[in-house]
């Protein structure tokens, strides 16, 4: 093969190989089949060739060359197999396992121990060294992270993921020579830090270690289950690692998802919801005032009853739905569908948690203007209007911070607060709350009322985007209604393929608005107001659908026009701010709540179903970006079940059975019909992340104030599931102020 | 509590923010002189240098507990820091150490109860020829007996700070140069007032700065000093022209200028005499070396311990100023230069010059990937020379009286005169500057007055504990890089150790492992570990518990490190000991036989754990 | 006549010679062990019900490693692990099985969980009376496979 202007051809173990110039001499050897063993060297992060166990032997050179530090250079000879680079590991095992304590048997990492995995491969199990080893005890960093500091081989893997990659520097090193030891960012000798793990997950050894995990089991004993995260819209892949059908912990040893090896602790530790004593396993019925256990038969029965009853003495246009930001796409069709064709309303909303609708109609006829997470990291220019990413969008963020690191991206950030993400902007223009269509109008260089020196700043801003070669818009729930479609105005004139994520809080945020759970919109944003897409629904849903628009949230809660609220997988009492009392929701006769927990809502409902967790049912979640994953069950729900099922059988109770069976007979049709989600089977069961591109070609409806709100939450909440996380709820940063970090 | 700082700290701090472009190297020497003022580095402090300097608490943290000279407790008002490094060892450092110790009665760096006294031992000073040798606070103490000593503390403990007595630089002042030397770079060594600009001067001062300005080209300076066959005077002997003519010509960056005065090569003294006694030669140097390279800022880093030299070459840098040698324009050449001094704050590997730029950054003092070389990728990224103290201060005088003549000094390849540090077992330890192939038995038995107390020479260490050791019957060797190479050794820092028949080689051993094992940055694996673990070997053999199997595990261990650590320290720490156990196995074995140490003598000093 | 005298010395001859191992035998002690009204004898190595050791101090040996559980070719041990407090110490080290649950209607005793164990903590006794008619009792737990707890010294 000739060697062109970008590869280089070189002799490893005899064997020629071919790869771009550039590449690092390990990463060549990998890529080509050479084992070439490794501590301190992890991609992504910087090179320390301080472990020196990737040591080889190079032509022409006298000394052994550590691979993790030398290009590839054409026509070089290099030799990973020869007896005296067999001696060098051997050696340099040796010397760690001087103070490496034989700790294995009580050692959590037994079992994953990249360090027992080089010592079987490479020797040195037989130590010489009879002196004393240093030892300290071990200490408790955090809730979460453990430290044993003679187990530690200091690779320093740990310090620089937390400073390179998370820009939280809350690992340090302490002391000199073989006292060398990692130190935590407070003085009194715990970590005050985003507690993502990922120092957990990198330490090759048992050093750094999780409390969630301590002394629970070892890695053979557990199953291993991939799938989208329950918590927010980012849709980071986590393998659950499963025992006894509990949720011991999750991490991304698989590292095939769209979030490579990123995992916040909401991935890796906020799995333990779905154990929570206070889990619902029955339903409940409302008796003599009190909510009391029931069957699903009786349970099923009572709400089919009076909701059909209701409907027909009230009309359809008193009954009202609120779907959920956390259950998966089939269940928000399903939904949609039998909301629309068997009770026969539109009354149809959810916590909408960012405009989508409108970003939407803004790049209707230009699918491709959707960016993937993955898009972010590869970014040229980046432009971030509200929101804080770090808290609400912790994959994102790390995409950002990637591509700013390792591509010298430019940033640019518009926010009314100081976010942590400034740290790697070029610019941050603060404004004040709330006035962030304003400066958007600022940006097209229109009159606002907000003040000249912003607008300046502005100015230059928009002066410095103008020179970049392309940019993708990142927009949060402070942009809604027609400001996302002048938002996007304004960015189509920037040089380049502009492309857009809106940033919608929760794992399903964006399917539930792309599945139609909208008073006036149908799935895929297609228009109730279009005859012709009325038509192709009735024909696709075998029913007439009611024209009118219906109730939007807002108008749903305490407007007193509904006689029956369903409620699913969502707290609207709390997240409306709503008075906790029955009233509060208007003079409702019937109030039915699907539910994990006993939420403020439940609490005031008339039947309580429990329903099924992300973890525990299949069907496909989409993430803020628009990819669209299939979820994997990792528990046995048992006496619970999912969404999905639950209103098909109350389609049986009612007496309009719906056809859809399974979540997989759902998404076929989905498929099939909801525009911009004809995505590859294939993939999806393969495991892979799928684009889906809808547009609806409908101007953004000025959305109403109120109704497009994030929850904020931070790296420590995650709505109702974040409640019940007894590993979120025990950080004690969970309390500080966010400027802290 | 808050934080007092005295309004000069305070200006202090200013100032020192002002040397640098990126503020964090400031860092050091905040802390240290921070300490100075406060005692300690107390946690307030802390905090308020991370804000000061923007930094994260975590980043001020990480680079305290790297240098020994900082402390977080408080020592006592007179900090005794003894040395018992080879030099001082030889010399009864470890029973001045005991006497030390008997009269604090506190564990090592706690302060007595009435707050007088602390004591702590350290490694070399840079007094070896004034062996055994302490330092109070910052204060010299050479050529200490224990009358001597003993006076001394009384002194201390009645509130009086005696005299510093500094005879391994002193030593220079009041004794006529040996028939033998040479002397170049120390020409001026004996001059009264030798550190002023007005002796400078009437001695040739800047006349070769001025002929380089006027007179030449940057090439020619250049090659001027490659004619010279001038070598890294530091340890390594890198030709010093080669290493200027690595400097890209064609680049937008800045580029700095280093003297590396860390000197910290136990043995070494050398670079302390220079700086205390010819401060302005060094400064010309300096400057010439700019001046080839296009360099406009330059730092003399000087380690901690060194305070008082820092103060004097300080001084010199002002005259320097004021006289124009220094600054905008100087001589008119339409050349501009600044120079500062930047204090280290104890650490070994700080010598090694990617670990002395990181120091310099504000940094913890791990050695950088290389390649890239200092002269591409240095300071702040930029490209960079830097040079031993004794390598720029023999600039000037090469200018002056031309390369040919330089080289023809020395050797083949190995051109001019050197500075050589004689301590150890010989009637007068002390700086001689001899001519670069000066034959080793010479030195010792006519430059040094021969060996102390008619003694036998047993060995002899010949540039600094790094290199390995030479026996009795290797004297014939000329010291110049490649002879004392083809010895099986290397010239390194010129630090002549001669140990005589009495010596306990496994002691010397031991208490060479327990220097490197200090001194290791921790940084890679078979330096961190395997230095720690010699040592550990070696302090269990010299002390009677030794196994047959130790001898040859010492020489594996040593040549498992040697050629795969990240810098040299580890080849530092591993050549000599190989090298001990070869040509002294005997002494080894004669450990065992008789299950204790058979040169022991009766003070069995204290000594300090890693 | 002697014919029949010489046929019955003959036939008294074969049957000595055809029961002569018999009668041999008869006089032999008996190799045979009357249990249940005996106890059985068996050699060190047999390999009976586990026992959990404790160490010189009264201390539990294991540490819930699950060696033995990984090394067990029919995965019948099952263990849980826990901490061992400040106040409560269980076993020596900083772990210790909570729980400890050994399925008998599985183990094969084939001694590859003893051999595994780097505590020594699980060894064979020589228990062998696991009949029942239950077959849920057949799952030991660690109560059951437990050492005596260590007598105090008779002082």
């Amino acid at each position: 093969m000739s060697e062109t202007q970008n590869s280089v051809q070189l002799t490893v173990d005899g064997r020629a190989i071919d790869v771009p110039s550039g590449t690092l001499l390990i990463e060549a050897c990998k890529s080509t089949g050479h084992e070439v063993p490794s501590f301190c060297y992890y991609p992504g992060l910087s090179l320390q060739a301080a472990c020196r166990m990737c040591l080889v032997e190079i032509e022409k050179t006298p000394k052994l060359q550590t691979a993790c530090t030398v290009v590839v250079q054409p026509g070089m000879i290099v030799r990973t197999e020869t007896p005296q680079v067999a001696e060098a590991r051997k050696n340099m095992l040796e010397f760690l396992l001087t103070n490496h304590p034989l700790d294995c048997p009580v050692c959590d990492k037994g079992g994953e121990c990249e360090l027992q995995d080089m010592v079987f491969r490479y020797g040195a199990a037989e130590s010489r060294f009879v002196e004393e080893k240093e030892h300290q005890p071990e200490q408790q960093f955090s809730p979460i992270v453990y430290f044993d500091y003679p187990r530690c081989i200091l690779c320093f893997r740990c310090v620089r993921v937390c400073d390179e990659a998370m820009d939280v520097k809350a690992l340090g090193i302490g002391q000199r020579g073989v006292r060398t030891l990692i130190i935590p960012n407070r003085p009194d000798g715990t970590l005050e830090c985003e507690e993502c793990g990922m120092c957990i997950d990198i330490c090759p050894v048992g050093a750094l270690t999780s409390h969630q995990y301590r002394y629970k089991t070892r890695p053979w004993e557990m199953n291993y289950v991939g799938t989208p995260c329950a918590h927010c819209g980012d849709g980071c892949k986590t393998t659950l690692n499963v025992r006894n059908n509990q949720i011991l912990r999750g991490n991304n040893r698989d590292m095939t998802g769209i979030n490579g090896e990123f995992l916040c602790i909401k991935g890796r530790y906020a799995g333990d919801f779905t154990h929570h004593p206070e889990r619902l396993r029955q339903p409940l019925l409302r008796r003599n005032g009190q909510l009391q256990p029931a069957s699903w038969e009786e349970a099923l029965g009572f709400v089919a009853q009076h909701l059909k009853e209701i409907t027909k003495r009230s009309g359809p246009r008193t009954v009202g739905f609120l779907g959920s930001n956390r259950t998966t796409n089939e269940e928000n069709y399903l939904l949609a569908r039998f909301a629309r064709t068997v009770v026969g309303t539109n009354n149809l909303d959810h916590h909408r948690t960012a405009d989508f609708a409108a970003l939407a109609g803004a790049l209707h006829g230009e699918p491709v203007r959707y960016a993937a997470s993955g898009d972010l990291s590869r970014a040229s220019a980046i432009l971030l209007v509200g929101n804080d990413p770090t808290h609400n969008h912790p994959l994102l963020a790390w995409n950002i911070r990637s591509a700013v690191r390792q591509h010298g991206a430019h940033l640019y950030i518009i926010n009314s607060r100081r976010i942590k993400l400034r740290r790697q902007a070029r610019q941050l223009v603060e404004i004040p709350s709330g006035k962030e269509a304003a400066a958007i109008e600022a940006l097209h260089g229109a009159p606002t009322d907000i003040s000249a020196a912003t607008q300046q700043e502005l100015a230059t801003l928009r002066a410095a985007l103008e020179k970049e070669s392309d940019v993708i818009v990142l927009f949060g729930a402070e942009v809604f209604g027609s400001a996302v479609s002048r938002l996007v105005e304004f960015s189509r004139q920037l040089p380049g393929v502009t492309r857009y994520i809106a940033l919608g809080d929760y794992a399903n945020s964006r399917g539930a608005a792309d599945m139609g759970l909208l008073p006036d919109r149908l799935p895929g944003y297609a228009s109730l107001k279009d005859a012709l897409t009325r038509k192709k629904w009735e024909q696709v849903w075998g029913a007439a659908l009611p024209s009118e628009p219906g109730l939007h949230a807002k108008q749903m809660l305490g407007g007193n026009q509904l006689r029956a609220l369903y409620v699913i997988g969502s707290n609207p009492v709390r997240t409306f701010g709503l008075p906790q009392t029955r009233e509060a929701l208007g003079e409702l006769e019937l109030l039915v709540v699907h539910e994990l927990f006993l939420t403020e809502t439940a609490r005031l409902a008339d039947v309580v179903l429990p329903a099924a967790s992300a973890y525990e049912k299949d069907g496909t979640f989409t993430n803020t970006c628009g990819e669209v994953q299939r979820l994997k069950r990792a528990l046995d729900p048992g006496a619970v079940r999912t969404d999905f099922e639950i209103i098909r059988l109350l389609s049986y109770a009612w007496g309009t059975p719906l056809p859809l069976r399974s979540s997989e007979a759902a998404f076929e049709e989905i498929r099939q019909h909801v525009r911009g989600y004809r995505v590859s089977q294939a993939q999806l069961v393969a495991g892979q992340a799928v684009r889906c591109a809808p547009t609806s070609g409908h101007a953004a409806a000025d959305t109403p104030p109120g109704l497009v709100f994030s929850a904020d939450d931070s790296l420590f909440t995650s709505g109702t599931l974040g409640r019940y996380s007894a590993a979120l709820n025990s950080v004690s940063e969970r309390d500080l102020p966010r400027s802290r970090l | 509590m808050a934080l007092q700082l005295s309004p000069e700290l305070r200006k202090k701090f200013e100032s020192l923010k002002q040397r640098y472009p990126r503020q964090r190297s400031a860092l050091i020497p905040m802390l240290l002189f921070a300490q100075d003022e406060l005692g300690c580095v107390p946690d307030q402090l802390v905090d308020y240098l991370a804000d000061d300097l923007d930094l994260r608490r975590m980043e001020v943290e990480e680079v305290i507990s790297y240098y020994s000279m900082l402390r977080r407790r408080p020592a006592g008002r007179y900090h005794l820091q003894v040395c018992t490094n080879v030099s001082c060892l030889l010399r009864g450092g470890k029973q001045i150490l005991d006497q030390v110790q008997r009269h604090c009665g506190v564990p090592p760096k706690t302060a007595t109860d009435d707050g007088l006294f602390s004591y702590e031992e350290v490694e070399c000073i840079g007094a070896c020829t004034g062996a055994p040798a302490m330092q109070v606070n910052y204060d010299y103490y050479e050529n200490l007996t224990p009358q001597s000593l003993n006076e001394l503390l009384d002194q201390l403990q009645l509130g009086n700070t005696p005299s510093p007595t500094r005879q391994t630089t002193d030593f220079l002042k009041q004794q006529k140069p040996h028939s033998a030397e040479v002397r170049v770079v120390g020409r001026r060594f004996g001059l009264r007032n030798s550190a002023a600009l007005t002796t400078y001067l009437k001695h040739d001062g800047y006349q070769g700065l001025e002929k380089a300005l006027k007179e030449m080209t940057p090439e020619q300076i250049l090659e001027e000093v490659k004619r010279s066959n001038l070598r890294g005077r530091g340890g390594a002997g890198f030709p010093a022209g080669m290493k200027w003519g690595f400097v890209p010509k064609d680049t937008d960056k800045p580029k700095y200028i280093i003297a590396n005065a860390d000197e910290s090569e136990p043995g070494t003294c050398k670079d302390r005499a220079l700086m205390e006694h010819d401060p302005h030669q060094l400064i010309e140097g300096l400057v010439i070396a700019a001046r080839v390279v296009n360099a406009h800022q330059g730092y003399i880093y000087i380690r901690g311990e060194y305070r008082y030299v820092m103060e004097i070459l300080d001084r010199a840098i002002a005259e320097a100023y004021e006289r124009n040698y220094l600054g905008k324009n100087i001589l008119g050449s339409g050349f501009d230069f600044d120079l500062c001094t930047h204090t280290g704050a104890g650490a070994y590997e700080c010598g090694e010059e990617s670990a002395l730029m990181e120091s310099l950054e504000g940094k913890r003092g791990y050695p950088r990937i290389r390649p890239p070389f200092p002269a591409v990728v240095g300071l702040y990224g930029c490209p960079t020379v830097i040079n031993n103290v004794e390598t720029l201060s023999s600039v000037p005088a090469i200018i002056l009286k031309g390369g040919e003549w330089y080289a023809d000094l020395g050797s083949e390849r190995n051109g001019g005169t050197r500075l050589f540090c004689i301590s150890g077992h010989v009637n007068r330890p002390g700086l001689y500057e001899l001519p670069m192939g000066f034959p080793l038995r010479r030195m010792i038995e006519e430059v040094a007055g021969g060996m102390r107390d008619g003694k036998k020479c047993k060995a002899v260490i010949p540039g600094g504990s790094s290199v390995p050791v030479l026996t009795a019957d290797q004297l014939d060797t000329p010291m110049d890089f490649d002879s004392v190479a083809k010895a099986g050794s290397m010239l390194g820092s010129g630090a002549v150790i001669v140990m005589d028949e009495d010596t306990c080689m496994v002691e010397v051993a031991q208490r060479i492992a327990q220097f490197y094992a200090h001194e290791s940055c921790g940084w890679c694996i078979p330096c961190r570990e395997g230095t720690a673990w010699l040592r550990k070997v070696l302090d269990r053999f010299h002390s009677g518990g030794g196994r047959t199997q130790d001898i040859p595990l010492l020489k594996e261990l040593a040549q498992n490190m040697l050629g795969k650590t990240f810098c040299p320290l580890g080849d530092a720490a591993a050549m000599p000991i190989i090298s001990f156990v070869d040509k002294f196995r005997h002494e080894f074995e004669e450990h065992l036989r008789t299950g204790e140490c058979p040169f022991s003598r009766d003070a069995a000093a204290v000594a300090t754990p890693l | 006549m002697p014919s029949i005298l010489k046929e019955a010395a003959e036939t008294a001859f074969t049957l000595a010679k055809g029961f002569s191992v018999t009668l041999r035998t008869l006089f032999r002690p008996t190799v045979t062990e009357n249990y249940p009204d005996e106890p059985v004898r068996f050699e060190a190595r047999y390999r009976g019900i586990h026992v959990l050791h404790r160490d010189e101090n009264g201390l539990e040996k294991c540490v819930a490693c699950f060696l033995c559980a990984a090394a067990c070719p029919v995965q019948c041990i099952y263990i849980e692990a826990a901490d061992n407090t400040a106040e409560t110490r269980i076993s020596a080290s900083e772990r210790y099985a909570s729980v400890y649950n050994i399925d008998y209607s599985r183990c094969i005793f084939c001694g590859y969980c003893v051999e595994a164990c780097p505590t020594d903590a699980i060894t064979h006794g020589h228990g062998f009376e696991l009949a029942t008619y239950n077959i849920a009792d057949m799952v030991y737990r660690k109560e059951d496979l437990l050492a005596q707890p260590l007598k105090p010294p008779r002082t």
